[in-house]
């Protein structure tokens, strides 16, 4: 009497044997009821298994009170993002991150940088202090000449004379909107062109979020205008662009993948 | 793809917390059954499932959209999963030497209409076995192949083919 081959049946079910081993089962099948038997239960078996996979298990609600909570905190996410953020822009976009990073670290969303043809003065004039005598050298104003000439050495300047509170004019900003807006532009523009790909309540919902987004970033504009050496102001104003970029960059990648 | 799964995730990686509940609503059943396979019913699984979605709001900046969103999750839920079993391996050997393994031999249980009959297979699969289960849960279930299972679980894929063999071999007696 052959051996039956039972601990070669489920590797012969998964198309695991060689032909010769694979062939040797099949002839002993044909010809074995129970090896049969056992073949078609080990079968019915995967099967079942099988259709276990998208029947779910909900779990008590004592477990989404602990994820809500770990959400609502958002901090130690926040700072992971912003590490993140640096590593899955493209070039434009991580040219125009480093940059607002680097600003809203030292101080202040607006630096002010003396022309080329001005007599440069002792100390930078920041944006919100001294109404034009330039005599200030403290440790701000050299960290923020030093980003800004650094801001001018990696990219176009743009430049813009908002008139300061108390009447002095700023002599040249250096901004990275440009980078920002070209790079926001792009990803709205794939977007744009991909809309008929995605559902319309997709797209409403990808619509507000930026809308919302976007009255952030003119909110924070407008107020760093008034006060352009706030810290917190350049951050959130960052924050806000960041937020925009990841959110745009996500649309995208649905677009495509539709 | 599914476009709510992609534009929810594309939100919530923007801080979107509305749009995670969603995700998490639309997702947690399956996260939580597989735990519940992978590791016993019980306060594991639920531990599981919740460090799973954590760890899913946490590295949502690093879901491109270049897969679906839900197998994206269910990779990283498997992860944290086998993490948690490695701390377990202990208490899943004691559970073994309790005589609460499964015994080939008992008798199979009366014949039940579908819906019943697949409760009785799914509680004979979380009754295999630790090593048996795992296979079986991960091959037949979840669809990953051998040299997969055995780098997860870090086993040879001849032990994999084995302890699959077996789970399935015991898990017959339940078929009908």
């Amino acid at each position: 009497m052959t051996d039956h081959p039972i601990a070669q049946l489920s590797a012969y079910l998964d198309g695991d044997l060689d032909a010769g081993a694979r062939a040797a089962v099949e002839t002993h099948v044909t010809r074995c009821g129970e090896c049969a038997r056992t073949l078609d239960e080990l079968r019915r078996v995967a099967r079942q298994a099988r259709a276990l996979r998208e029947r779910g298990a909900e779990p008590a609600p004592a477990v989404w009170d602990a994820i809500a909570r770990h959400v609502e905190q958002g901090r130690p996410a926040e700072r992971r993002a912003a590490a993140r953020w640096r590593l899955t822009l493209t070039a434009p976009q991580l040219a125009a991150a480093g940059l607002l990073l680097m600003m809203a670290s030292a101080g202040g969303g607006y630096l002010l940088r003396p022309t080329a043809d001005a007599p440069r003065p002792a100390g930078a004039l920041v944006a919100g202090g001294d109404s034009g005598t330039g005599a200030r050298t403290d440790t701000q104003s050299r960290v923020q000449i030093a980003a800004a000439e650094s801001a001018a050495a990696t990219q176009a300047p743009d430049s813009i004379r908002p008139r300061m509170p108390g009447g002095a004019v700023m002599k040249q900003v250096v901004l990275p909107w440009s980078q920002y807006d070209a790079a926001s532009a792009d990803l709205e523009r794939v977007l744009e062109e991909g809309r008929g790909k995605l559902r319309p309540e997709t797209v409403r919902a990808i619509e507000q979020s930026v809308a919302s987004i976007d009255r952030a970033i003119e909110q924070a504009r407008q107020a760093l205008a008034k006060d352009p050496a706030n810290e917190y102001l350049s951050r959130h104003l960052a924050e806000n662009m960041k937020r925009k970029l990841d959110l745009l960059r996500q649309a995208a990648a649905i677009v495509r993948q539709s | 793809m599914t476009d709510s799964d992609a534009a929810d995730a594309a939100l919530a990686a923007g801080r979107d917390a509305s749009a995670f509940a969603r995700l998490y609503a639309r997702h947690s059943a399956r996260v939580h059954a597989l735990a519940r396979r992978m590791l016993g019913p019980g306060e594991e699984a639920e531990d599981a499932t919740q460090d799973a979605f954590i760890r899913c709001w946490d590295r949502l900046g690093q879901f491109r959209g270049d897969s679906q969103f839900g197998t994206w999750l269910h990779r990283l839920a498997v992860n944290v999963i086998l993490a948690k079993r490695a701390t377990l391996a202990t208490r899943r050997g004691r559970y073994v030497e309790k005589g609460e393994a499964w015994d080939a031999d008992q008798e199979a249980s009366p014949r039940l209409p579908r819906p019943e009959l697949s409760m009785d297979f799914e509680a004979a699969l979380e009754r295999l076995p630790g090593g048996q289960r795992e296979v079986v849960v991960l091959h037949d279930v979840e669809g990953y192949k051998h040299e997969e299972i055995a780098e997860m679980l870090g086993i040879s894929e001849g032990t994999s083919k084995s302890q699959l063999h077996r789970g399935r071999m015991a898990l017959r007696k339940y078929l009908s």
